[in-house]
């Protein structure tokens, strides 16, 4: 059973004075242990796809099945409860909510969804990603590569099953690039599925599973 | 994590939007507590005042009762018999009487059975007259000599006069500087005076009293008179009409007046008095009143004018707040939080400050309207806990309606719209 499979999806921004045609008849599918990077210049419609993947951005054409289920003939409720039973994002601009500390950033992600042991799991994955000496401080307190390491704690917090992640290592030094890597490595190997978003030619090249947009 | 920790923490965080919210709640809550405050305690005042005006009157009133009863108890009403068809404005002009009365009627009506009603029966001879010896027109009065009847408990409303002597006016006394005992010479005649009259403010000031059979000699009207008052008639007001009518049959070609008594000017004073009393309380009544309705209709308006004004400016935190949180809302919304948790998230904010705005508000809207009402002291005395309660029950609600539309707008964000921008 694929995890998530798109089905040549097409997605056209219509501004008042051009379209922009970010994807055209995309198709791929993720099974368990499926680790995909996808690598391309800027501006090529990459966080696109993962916000179409995620069920944020509706495409103007093909399907998107998750679990063999279309995402988009769910209730918005649903697929929102989907998103936070299922899928972890770790945007771009990572989206840390200013106003908590490390640690209740990470727990926010459990703020749709019942989640026991929440606490343990949450100091569990600071330890992980080496941020116990920043547990208490605030996104604003914090480098961006500690910011990104956040983020993808909590993207991961809800144990999903795909993990879509844009640019994940963009701001990371070879060694914290090496720690997010592996996890995420890690994270496929346990039957879970993600899809890696860069535009470096250089890390993409580190994968086998590799699309170029 | 829940909602509600999410609200706080982020209370916590944007200290200055919570601020200017909460400002602003407590200025329409204190501005409404505050005004029901004043109008509690005038109201308050106002029962006050009309207590105590109400105990004032009551104690006066009963004070004239008193009076009057014992008035009553003593004086009786007093009727003056006189010829039929005397006018009473001629009883003083200088011929003063054209008719007379036999004195025998004295006698017929002593005999009657209307005495158990009447006190005193006295005759009098009275007429306007020239004192020749000292230049001056007096009222000459001659009196009955003797006590009255025998058998009824003696009070003496008038003095009996004796022969040779007489009694001075005030005005006659003071003005020819007649002294007590001095011999005075009236129409030829000497006479003792033994008694000077206090001053009345009436014709009793320019009048003389002698004896009545000395009077008749000295008028040459022997074994007639004007009339007879008759002091002391015991009976209530309904039966005077009786009375009269009772007089005029055993005595005939009489007329009987009224005199206006003590106790009839007594009676009527009272009467006036406590309308007085009613009449002052009831526009002190309606002045409060009208006062109440002046400061009540003032607030009817400025007070909700506040409240909107003050919702309106929490509605407009509550848009700049939603816009700050742009961001937090999509990556909420990306990670599961249904758009009615974000909903919730707003709303509970705006309860919260409702809440402690509405809890602020109200005391400092009762300590500034009892401050200004009447004294810090008092200030417990207008804690009303309906009204409390009342507020802290329809703020948040109120809170949330002002930052309804700024939640909905949030709720309902598109995440892909918030997080697919650069
Ligand atoms: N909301 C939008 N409205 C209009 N055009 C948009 C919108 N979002 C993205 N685009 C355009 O669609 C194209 C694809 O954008 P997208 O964000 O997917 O690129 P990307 O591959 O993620 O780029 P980068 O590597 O810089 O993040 C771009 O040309 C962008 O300008
Ligand atoms: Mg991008």
């Amino acid at each position: 059973m694929n995890i998530l499979e798109l089905k040549s999806i097409s997605k056209t921004y219509i501004k008042s004075k051009c379209n922009i045609l970010a994807l055209k008849s995309i198709s791929l599918s993720l099974k368990p242990k499926d680790f995909v990077v996808i690598q391309g210049s800027s501006g090529c419609g990459k966080t696109t796809l993962l916000l179409i993947a995620g069920g944020l951005l509706k495409p103007d054409s093909g399907k998107v099945l998750l679990e063999n289920r279309d995402f988009y003939s769910l209730s918005a409720g649903k697929k929102s409860e989907t998103r936070g039973q299922k899928i972890g994002f770790v945007f771009q601009q990572f989206y840390l909510i200013p106003y908590l500390n490390v640690l209740d950033n990470i727990l926010s992600a459990s703020l749709g969804i019942k989640a026991k042991e929440k606490k343990e799991r949450a100091l569990e994955l600071v330890k992980h990603f080496d941020l116990e000496d920043r547990v208490n401080h605030f996104p604003s307190e914090l480098s961006t590569g500690e910011r990104q390491r956040v983020a993808l704690a909590r993207a991961v917090f809800n144990k999903p099953k795909l993990i879509l992640a844009d640019e994940p290592t963009g701001n990371l030094d070879a060694k914290n690039a090496e720690i997010v890597v592996s996890y995420l490595k890690e994270f496929a190997k346990k039957g879970n599925a993600v899809l890696f978003v860069t535009h470096s030619t250089k890390i993409a090249k580190a994968f086998k599973n590799r699309i170029k947009l | 994590m829940n909602i509600l920790k999410l609200v706080l923490k982020e209370i916590l965080y944007r200290k200055t939007g919570f601020f200017l919210a909460f400002l602003s709640v407590v200025i329409a809550v204190s501005c409404l507590s505050g005004s029901f405050t004043l109008l509690k305690i005038h109201d308050l005042r106002t029962d006050r005042i009309i207590a105590e005006k109400e105990e004032q009157t009551q104690k006066k009133m009963k004070k004239l009762e008193d009076d009057y009863r014992k008035i009553m108890k003593k004086l009786g009403f007093n009727l003056l018999i006189l010829p039929k068809g005397q006018n009473i404005g001629d009883l003083y002009s200088n011929d003063y009487a054209a008719k007379y009365l036999p004195e025998k009627y004295v006698e017929t009506l002593k005999n009657s059975k209307l005495m158990t009603l009447i006190r005193h029966l006295v005759p009098i001879l009275q007429q306007k007259i020239k004192w020749t010896e000292k230049e001056r027109t007096i009222i000459l009065v001659g009196v009955k000599g003797e006590k009255a009847d025998a058998g009824l408990k003696e009070e003496n409303m008038f003095d009996p006069v004796t022969p040779g002597t007489l009694v001075v006016g005030y005005e006659l006394h003071k003005s020819l500087g007649i002294k007590l005992n001095e011999k005075v010479i009236l129409l030829g005649k000497s006479f003792t005076a033994v008694k000077l009259q206090e001053e009345r403010g009436n014709k009793d000031d320019i009048s003389i009293w002698i004896n009545l059979k000395e009077a008749q000699e000295m008028l040459d009207k022997k074994g007639i008179i004007n009339g007879i008052m008759a002091l002391e008639c015991y009976c209530p007001l309904p039966i005077i009409q009786n009375i009269r009518a009772d007089v005029e049959k055993i005595l005939p070609e009489t007329q009987v007046i009224e005199l206006s008594t003590d106790v009839v000017t007594r009676a009527e004073a009272r009467g006036r008095a406590e309308e007085a009393a009613k009449d002052a309380i009831l526009s002190e009544k309606a002045h409060r009143l009208k006062l109440r309705d002046e400061m009540e209709s003032f607030t009817s308006i400025l007070v909700p004018l506040v409240i909107l004004a003050c919702a309106i400016w929490v509605g407009f935190i509550f848009f700049s707040n939603v816009r700050d949180r742009m961001f937090e809302v999509g990556i909420l919304r990306a990670m599961g939080c249904s758009s009615s948790s974000i909903m919730r998230l707003f709303l509970y904010k705006a309860g919260i400050i409702g809440f402690i705005g509405g809890v602020v508000g109200y005391f400092i809207g009762l300590f500034v309207g009892t401050v200004l009402g009447e004294s810090f002291s008092s200030v417990l005395t207008y804690l009303d806990l309906g009204l409390f309660l009342w507020i802290v029950f329809l703020t948040p609600i109120v809170s949330c309606l002002a930052s309804w539309v700024p939640s909905v707008i949030a709720a309902g964000q598109d995440p892909a719209n918030i997080l697919g921008r650069e």
